[in-house]
């Protein structure tokens, strides 16, 4: 390493802190995403959401964590003990250990990797396997569909969700975060959304799909496996869950917004149609853009219907998988033009 | 130097007890999380060859895709294989002929990489000439890993097949 003893402990001390209030954002992002999300869902269906504990219901992330913690904690007679308490841990790891490659500002990143997409990719198909496993060792068969299809929709989805990224890393020349929003800082329109807006598409669907979420959300589909795989989870350990769910949801909106958005970079042509946007700190403009891809997240749930899983297949097969070829071959022509 | 090559050992360590573990496991499925972590920490070997790519890489595909189509294939077992492979070790002597062969193989590999004097050495990595390597020198073993890669698929496809055939009838 080269460092002297001091500075070794006070850069372990200077990442610890940093762990620690990255954390403890997230988790209060993801505690409060919930409450948004139950408000909005409420608003659209033309009910209120909560109200009842705290001012507008301000309370209820608080109330939902304390009747979490407090639950039974039940292990059902079938199913195999350590793998079914130790699958939602791996889940919230995986989700967790994102959050080091991501830069939050151009100085502000808890690990400076150069193949800082590639982590995240190898780390969002190893979390896959908290899923599955729960889906197998609850020893239900509600959880093993639920399981075995989370299984099949994050294979087909990764590869599309990859080839979209690969146009990004071919425009940026670089596999790390940070060096792909400076790129696009310095591109003729300011962001890669414009041009590769195929594989912006590609992408926003294939995150939704990602995360298991609405329409994609077959691998819990209320209406036909009950809960899916959390099905024999309860209290804290479904709490767990949900909470994997909500970071991956910041994860999948923090990649949208420093890949194609250009992060915490405003394009040069909306600062000169609005100029006091440039007095924005960088860390709100990436948060603006988090916050809306959040909202997008909510909206989709209450708009769209479950697909049908053979459906789903197709779409990323038969759909995407060309549709983000044709995005990366664009894209490598662009760059042959020097654009 | 020196910690790197404690981390080293002790890597080494773990990859080879969890080598062992995959024959003494009585499930499948332990079996599968215990080739899981040795493909996971494959790619930390990679991380002490300085190929960051690879590494990251090896995780994406083997740990990350090839791995979770092998355990769609166990998904699709009938639930008894699973339960009763309890007698696999006192039955089943020959699954001990794989891991006798691998380890000769290893300790072959590891006598023959012994240096005759310890000396510091830089580390270079260089995706082309692994490359070259890989396909030139070791094509035989990288068509047999391809091919053993796509026999869980052959399984499935045969299993579906007699599912289908008893459905039938």
């Amino acid at each position: 390493m080269g460092l002297s003893n001091n500075s070794l402990l006070f850069y372990l001390f200077i990442t610890f802190a940093e762990i620690m209030v990255v954390l403890g954002i997230i988790l209060l992002h993801a505690a409060y995403t919930v409450y948004i999300e139950r408000k909005v869902i409420g608003r659209m269906q033309a009910r209120l959401g909560p109200m009842e504990v705290g001012p507008y219901g301000l309370l209820q992330p608080l109330a939902d964590l304390i009747k979490l913690l407090f639950k039974e904690d039940i292990l059902p007679r079938d199913s195999h003990k350590t793998l079914f308490q130790i699958a939602p841990l791996v889940l919230l790891a995986c989700a967790i250990a994102n959050l080091s490659v991501i830069p939050f500002n151009p100085s502000f990143l808890i690990a400076d990797v150069n193949l800082g997409v590639l982590v995240v990719l190898a780390l969002a198909s190893l979390g896959v396997y908290g899923i599955i496993l729960a889906g197998y060792s609850s020893g239900s068969k509600y959880s093993l569909l639920g399981g075995l299809r989370s299984a099949a929709q994050v294979l087909s989805y990764e590869i599309p969700l990859g080839l979209s990224l690969a146009g990004v890393i071919l425009a940026a020349e670089s596999f790390s975060l940070k060096d792909i929003v400076e790129a696009q800082a310095q591109s003729l329109l300011g962001v890669y959304a414009l041009p590769q807006f195929l594989g912006f598409i590609v992408f926003l669907i294939c995150a939704f799909a990602e995360t298991n979420r609405a329409p994609f959300d077959l691998p819990e589909a209320e209406s036909e496996l009950v809960a899916g795989y959390i099905t024999e989870y309860s209290g804290f350990r479904m709490g767990l869950f949900f909470l994997a769910e909500y970071i991956s949801m910041y994860i999948m909106s923090l990649l949208i917004a420093l890949c194609y958005l250009g992060g915490w970079s405003l394009p040069w042509w909306l600062i000169a149609l609005f100029p006091f946007l440039q007095a924005l700190p960088p860390t709100l403009v990436l948060a603006l853009k988090v916050y809306f891809f959040i909202f997008l997240f909510i909206w989709v749930r209450a708009t769209f219907p479950r697909y049908r899983f053979d459906q789903l297949m197709s779409m990323s097969w038969k759909i995407l998988l060309p549709l983000s070829l044709i995005n990366f071959m664009w894209v490598a022509i662009l760059k042959r033009g020097g654009l | 130097m020196v910690e790197r090559g404690l981390l080293l050992f002790v890597l080494t360590f773990f990859v080879l007890f969890l080598f062992f573990l995959t024959f003494i496991f009585r499930q499948i499925l332990y079996q599968f999380l215990t080739i899981l972590l040795i493909m996971v920490l494959l790619g930390i070997y990679y991380l002490f060859l300085n190929a960051e790519f690879i590494a990251a890489i090896q995780v994406i595909v083997y740990a990350g895709a090839i791995l979770i189509m092998f355990l769609f294939t166990i998904f699709l077992f009938p639930e008894e294989e699973l339960k009763y492979s309890r007698d696999i070790l006192k039955t089943h002597y020959s699954s001990f002929l794989p891991l006798g062969f691998f380890l000769a193989l290893f300790l072959f590999s590891l006598f023959k990489a012994i240096p005759k004097s310890y000396k510091e050495q830089n580390f270079y990595f260089d995706l082309k000439i692994l490359s070259k390597i890989l396909f030139n020198d070791y094509w035989i073993t990288i068509y047999i890993l391809a091919f053993l890669l796509s026999l869980p698929m052959i399984a499935l496809y045969i299993f579906f097949k007699r599912e289908e055939r008893s459905g039938s009838n």
